[in-house]
């Protein structure tokens, strides 16, 4: 980066020359009006645009990303592009200009605005031709972390993705001295349709994490022949991995923060003493993060940009598309390790914490890739698991051994009551896009569960995957309580399930299983009304779920109910969100990893 | 050959029923022109699922193959699946086993239902006797991952076979791959002209080590034994030939 010939420097560039050399922008005499008391700049390395008017210019250029050229999207000369910084109360003028010689679009990520601003092509607007200017125009009446990315095609895997922070009109329920953005993404060097294309023909393309006759061996030597014969029978007889745990890994994939690759050692400053507000995005096409900074405790205080009841924890999973602020207080003069591990364990992102520039800090190993076990199983159960309790049954499964599990064949679990469970040997996974059709329960009312219940089938009290609870506090749903209610207090009328599902094979991706180009019409709300919607995952993969235009309001059991824009769903759970449908206008309403959303899991939310 | 009109009738009309799956209208009242915001893609891919060197334990040499190609969506495809070899040194060309044209719909999450033409025969040459068929299959994978691939022929002279192939990956580790595989044919009446016998005609076991360099190219080394049964090998016994053998192959697996 410092190698740009200085006689071309643009004003974005020099910028990012000085935050590389650790300038606040204040030495360079262009201290924004954000800027926070301590006078501390460095906020984010890609430049950052903010005023009554922000113009986007879009364009393909040739980039090094980890030392090597590649072609990239950059907004304003950028890739990942700069931080939009917006204030609440202050209407957002956004001018983005096309100069690709293809369509493109950007979507405000978790914004709350009218419709024709949302920025998805075909449904808000017609997109941004080539050469257009499309400005979005929109009141600003929310703050925090959020982003923005491209909704065209798969643009948003070649870099058109950037953070968007709204500095809150009124101050907020925390205080700090100083900010980082960490923008976490998946960089390949392939051409995303390439990429689409060997999800869609050859599956297990890019796991090199697969189970082979050796695993198979050791957990025999671990836990008996018998057991694992029965286990390993279980998921060959289902034709499923357990291994399947990202569908685009690391072998493709650089992982990176703030667009630098692991070996690029980023720097985010601090003052020994000082508490630091870290505004952690998942920008990334299809990659889960598990995020954390050994030797540093964290304290979670905003989920998707909304603030919550401050939650102390040493790692967080964050879903594609979600944003946690975390606060943390560095006390010693020494560097810690931004480390983002990608939740199927083939890479990280990572990044350096320090007094100064230059320092780093031990990099952990990564973890060894998990098994998915019971409880993705139960997602085969599908409906049938739907309305049986067994929260506390997954809760048990958990700490559960295999050696415990006796081969599912026979199993009786006294202690558990699983009826359906029976069902899964026989299971046939090609029932399973047959699905109930976004099943309706109008209200009876009384049938309803209150607002903020918990569903049976959720697992919220579980981190997901591949962590050792025993090791680390670790965030969980359930974690999450608003810091103070959200103003729509309405039991909801009428329940909307959805069941999520797909066919790994064909790597096709539904609701309920009709992919977008099979469904007929959109899902409706009224205008006005307050819903709960209930998502079903029956398939075995976690999806984060994002409805646009509208917050859905987590019911984790929490009194004070938090709400997302984006909601990770783990596999074989049941998950619920009020959602006043208070903003007219079609939405799209998907899955947010972006092969999966392509391959069909997206639909169209009207409300009128 | 008469019955190749008829023949032809249901391989276009399953080209026609292919080219007219488009996809349905989401009705959310975006204005014309501004196309749909998910756009459906369809996709192909060409694998050479075996392109080997036989030495058989008759002395006998060949180049062996077994491909298929297929495009389209999710639910309708177009394949075109062949198999054959041509021996080393006798003189006559190359010959088609089967070459399939067929028209797959996806039935089921693993399974594919698959009909059309298919021929048996010399390729650009006169060496070997022709014929053409109606193909019915079905393809997939079977529970405990086993990849079948099984059809029904029926030949432009009324005679009916059936063949089924399965073969399993067993992962040695994240590249090396260990595949056996197994044939059947059988046939419901003797085609002499062709070595056909009612029944069972043969079997064919074959088990070979890959090792995929990239995903993409995985040469492999490996075994067969097959054997004839019946009236097919009293063919073969009439012929002088041997009814029963083994041989060992290496060859490439590639897709494209």
């Amino acid at each position: 980066m410092a190698s740009s010939p200085v006689s071309t420097l643009s004003r974005r560039q020099l910028l990012k020359v000085a935050s590389a050399l650790g300038l606040s922008t204040a030495a360079l005499g262009l201290r924004p009006a954000w800027a926070n008391p301590a006078g501390l700049g460095n906020v984010y390395p890609q430049g950052i645009e903010q005023g009554r008017e922000i113009s986007l210019a879009v364009r393909r250029e040739t980039l090094p990303i980890a030392g090597r050229r590649t072609s990239a999207i950059t907004l304003n000369g950028t890739s990942p592009g700069p931080l939009i910084r917006l204030r609440e109360g202050r209407d957002a003028v956004l001018k983005v200009t096309n100069l690709l010689d293809e369509d493109t679009s950007v979507h405000w990520h978790g914004i709350i605005l009218p419709a024709e601003m949302d920025g998805v092509p075909g449904l808000s607007f017609a997109g941004i031709a080539p050469g257009e200017t499309f400005t979005a125009r929109f009141p600003v009446n929310q703050n925090g972390t959020y982003w923005y990315h491209s909704h065209s095609g798969l643009q948003e895997q070649v870099g058109h993705v950037g953070p968007l922070v709204i500095d809150a009109a009124e101050p907020e329920p925390f205080s700090y001295d100083r900010e980082h953005v960490l923008l976490l993404t998946d960089w390949t060097y392939e051409d995303p349709m390439e990429v689409f294309r060997h999800l869609k023909v050859a599956e297990g393309y890019y796991n090199d994490q697969q189970r082979t006759i050796g695993d198979f061996f050791a957990d025999v030597a671990k836990n008996g022949f018998a057991d694992t014969l029965a286990q390993r029978t279980m998921w060959a007889e289902m034709r499923m991995s357990s291994r399947d745990i990202a569908d685009v890994t690391g072998s493709t994939y650089t992982y990176l923060m703030n667009g630098h690759a692991p070996g690029d050692n980023w720097t985010a400053l601090f003052k020994p003493g000082e508490r630091v507000r870290l505004r952690v995005i998942n920008g990334s096409a299809m990659s889960y993060f598990d995020v954390r900074i050994p030797g540093l405790k964290m304290t979670v205080v905003a989920a998707d940009g909304q603030p919550v009841q401050p939650v102390p924890v040493e790692e967080f999973r964050i879903a594609v598309a979600e944003t946690y602020d975390v606060l943390v207080e560095p006390e010693s003069d020494h560097a810690y390790t931004l480390f983002a591990e990608s939740m199927d364990r083939s890479g990280y992102a990572r990044g350096t914490l320090a007094p100064r520039l230059g320092m780093v800090a031990p990099v952990p190993e990564l973890r060894r890739i998990d098994d998915r076990g019971m409880e993705a199983m139960v997602a085969h159960g599908g409906m049938a698991m739907a309305g049986m309790d067994h929260s506390n049954m997954s809760g048990n499964m958990q700490g559960m051994e295999y050696s415990a599990m006796d081969g599912m064949q026979g199993m009786d679990h006294s202690s558990m009551d699983h009826s359906s469970m029976d069902d899964m040997q026989g299971m046939d996974h090609s029932g399973m896009n047959g699905g109930i059709q976004g099943m309706d329960h109008s209200a009876g009312g009384s049938t309803l569960l209150p607002a903020g219940a918990v569903q049976s089938g959720s697992r919220y009290d579980e981190p997901g995957i591949g962590f050792d609870s025993t090791e680390r506090r670790v965030l969980v749903y359930s974690d999450l309580r608003a810091y103070a209610p959200w103003p729509d207090r309405r039991p909801p009328r009428r329940e909307l399930e959805l069941q999520l599902t797909g066919n790994m094979e064909r790597y096709m991706w539904s609701f309920d299983g009709k992919k977008f180009s099979e469904v007929d019409g959109p899902i409706h709300f009224e205008h006005g009304e307050r819903l709960r919607l209930i998502l079903v995952n029956t398939t075995m993969m976690e999806h984060p779920i994002h409805l646009h235009g509208m917050w859905m309001e987590l019911e984790n059991g929490n009194e004070l109910i938090p709400r997302k824009h984006t909601l990770n769903v783990k596999p074989g759970e049941r998950v619920s969100a009020l959602i006043s449908a208070d903003a007219p206008g079609s939405w799209a309403f998907h899955c947010h990893l972006l092969y999966h959303m392509d391959a069909g899991m997206f639909r169209v939310v009207k409300v009128a | 050959m008469n019955n190749r009109t008829p023949l032809m009738a249901v391989a276009s009309l399953a080209a026609m029923t292919f080219a007219a799956s488009g996809y349905a209208e989401d009705g959310y009242d975006a204005p014309p022109g501004w196309g749909t915001p998910m756009t459906e893609h369809y996709f192909g891919k060409f694998l050479v699922d075996r392109l080997e060197y036989v030495w058989a334990d008759d002395n006998e040499e060949a180049v062996a193959w077994d491909f298929q190609g297929w495009y389209g969506g999710d639910f309708h495809r177009v394949y075109i699946k062949g198999e054959g070899e041509n021996v080393q040194g006798d003189d006559e060309g190359a010959e088609f086993e089967s070459l399939d044209l067929l028209y797959s719909y996806l039935i089921a999450d693993f399974w594919e239902l698959q009909g059309g033409i298919g021929y048996q025969g010399g390729i650009a040459s006169g060496d070997h006797p022709e014929r053409i068929f109606a193909v019915l299959g079905l393809m997939g994978t079977a529970p405990y991952r086993i990849e079948v691939d099984a059809s029904l022929r029926v030949s432009d002279d009324g005679d009916i076979s059936a063949d089924l192939e399965a073969e399993y990956n067993l992962r040695l580790t994240q590249r090396t791959y260990l595949q056996p595989r197994m044939e059947v044919a059988v046939a419901a009446s003797e085609v002499e002209e062709f070595g056909v016998g009612e029944g069972l005609n043969s079997t064919r076991v074959g088990l070979r080590l890959r090792y995929e360099i990239t995903r993409e190219f995985a040469p492999y080394v490996g075994a067969y034994w097959q054997k004839q049964y019946g009236d097919t090998a009293d063919m073969t016994r009439d012929d002088g030939d041997s009814t029963e053998g083994a041989g060992v192959v290496a060859g490439v697996r590639m897709w494209f």
